[in-house]
């Protein structure tokens, strides 16, 4: 298969994914935050916190894709992937340099403190002035206000208006000089060795690549096609080999459900072994699943959704 | 001289029709009408397909029910087998569907029916009245039979070297789990 290496350019708004010993990775809060809710896809995080000693539980960035999830975003144009150098030896930052990352991180992270203070002033400003228009208790004010004013008047030798109140000023809101993420990284990238200038744009946007060779196999191709076709039901889809399957299927965000499926992929025209069903249906007997068998057919044309999907109980009887 | 099986008599054109399922279809009948007490049963081959399956009630209300015998160890069914199935049941006209098979033992309502018949010819006066109803609660419980199909739902009866039958359920498309509630 001839493998593209003369890549498209990644859009403006592409997210970049590291590509890291073949795993695409992703190592900004924001991004993943985009990821998990705009487009479904959660990975899973691999990341250790300093100074908490269980580690299960609060695993934070980076987070690491599946290969599915990695193929599917370059493929749908909403990520492309950057390869990293992945022999840290030849990489590894010198103190200076790692003065100036964390000199620099702290500078954007104050900025943007900066500009979340402002936009709280400003919308604190604007909620009062709301206020202050619409109030009964205001309007009231503003009558006793002026027949207090009109009282001493009658009374002779008064300004009739009081100077108004100066009108709060407005500090602008500090334009952050925050990179965009667009195409660019935070800091430089050490590029790999055998594609250096795909450190820069532009990046990988199109699979398989030597670097990332999936899908290269009907099995691999079956595995994209299901969980393209299960994302665009609004599914989600996550790992699925501690419950025995390929993937397990949530009906949501799975920081909100438990999975409904245990799928298994069915290649072609694989048996489906009668052996195999008893399995795949005790397995989600007990676990509150059912088995989904996601059976993939190449179509001409190089089209990669027929997929027919089959869901599996125990009977209940027998 | 061997007695001849009246199942196996029963049976005999769709087993030599099919002889992949033979024995798994043999299995699951007898399970299905002897231990499961599933009603109304009767074997078939799909039209255009060489696959033998059993159309049964489970309970008389609920609709037609298909079960797809398998041996534990077959490797003869495919995805475009599973397809085939299920399109044909999509298109499958009552025309083709055949009559019932006797049931190879009386239902328990058929043994109520023979007792009540019995002391009625007994000379017991008070069971005149008695057999009215009963007479009325079977013509209830025809018209209660659900004729439909359920074209959605496949029963799998896989069966073992040791005459186990074990059913799942496959349905088509992406259907939730029983047993969990709605959101």
């Amino acid at each position: 298969m001839a493998i593209d290496i003369e890549p498209m350019l990644a859009s403006p708004s592409s997210i970049p994914i590291y590509l890291i010993n073949g795993v695409g990775t992703v190592w900004d809060a924001q991004v993943a935050a985009t990821l998990h809710c705009v487009h479904g896809i959660s990975g899973l995080r691999v990341g250790t916190l300093p100074g908490v000693s269980s580690q299960n539980g609060f695993l934070g960035l980076p987070i690491t894709l599946m290969q599915e999830e990695t193929a599917y975003l370059v493929r749908q144009g909403i990520a492309h992937l950057v390869p990293v150098n992945p022999n840290p030896t030849h990489s590894l930052p010198t103190s200076a340099e790692v003065q100036k990352y964390s000199a620099e991180r702290v500078r954007r992270l104050r900025e943007l403190e900066a500009s979340m203070r402002d936009l709280e002033v400003e919308n604190a400003r604007k909620a009062k002035a709301k206020f202050t228009q619409a109030g009964e208790a205001a309007a009231a004010k503003r009558e006793a206000r002026a027949r207090i004013r009109a009282e001493k008047a009658a009374k002779g030798g008064v300004e009739l208006f009081e100077p108004e109140e100066p009108a709060p000023t407005s500090k602008p809101i500090a334009k952050t000089s925050l990179e965009p993420l667009r195409g660019t990284h935070f800091h430089d990238i050490a590029p790999h060795p055998h594609f250096p200038a795909l450190a820069h744009l532009p990046s990988i946007t199109s699979l398989p690549h030597p670097l990332f060779p999936f899908p290269s196999s009907a099995r691999d191709r079956a595995l994209l096609a299901t969980f393209t076709r299960l994302l665009s039901l609004d599914l989600r889809v996550g790992l699925g080999p501690r419950f025995g399957g390929e993937f397990l299927v949530y009906p949501g965000d799975y920081l909100r459900y438990h999975a409904h499926y245990t799928s298994q992929v069915v290649v072609g025209e694989e048996a489906i072994r009668p052996a195999e069903i008893v399995a795949w249906g005790r397995l989600g007997t007990g676990t509150k699943k059912a088995g989904l068998i996601c059976c993939w057919e190449e179509e001409e044309g190089g089209e990669e959704d027929g997929v027919e999907f089959y869901s599996l109980e125990w009977a209940n009887f027998g | 001289m061997v007695p001849t099986d009246p199942l196996r008599t029963l049976l005999l054109p769709v087993l030599e029709a099919c002889p992949l399922q033979a024995g798994s279809l043999y299995t699951s009948y007898k399970d299905l009408s002897l231990s499961v007490e599933w009603h109304d049963l009767r074997a078939f081959v799909l039209p255009g397909t060489e696959w033998a399956v059993i159309l049964g009630h489970k309970k008389r209300q609920d609709p037609l029910r298909v079960v797809l015998p398998l041996p534990l160890h077959t490797t003869a069914l495919k995805p475009s087998i599973l397809k085939l199935i299920y399109s044909t049941l999509a298109s499958l006209p009552f025309s083709a569907i055949p009559v019932p098979d006797d049931p190879l033992v009386p239902s328990i309502e058929e043994v109520q029916r023979e007792m009540a018949s019995r002391r009625v010819t007994s000379g017991d006066a008070e069971t005149g009245e008695g057999s009215t109803e009963k007479e009325k609660d079977n013509g209830q419980e025809a018209a209660e039979v659900n004729e439909s199909i359920d074209r959605e739902t496949i029963y799998l009866a896989i069966v073992t070297s040791d005459s186990t039958v074990v059913y799942y359920k496959l349905s088509k498309g992406i259907k939730k789990p029983a047993d969990i509630p709605d959101e």
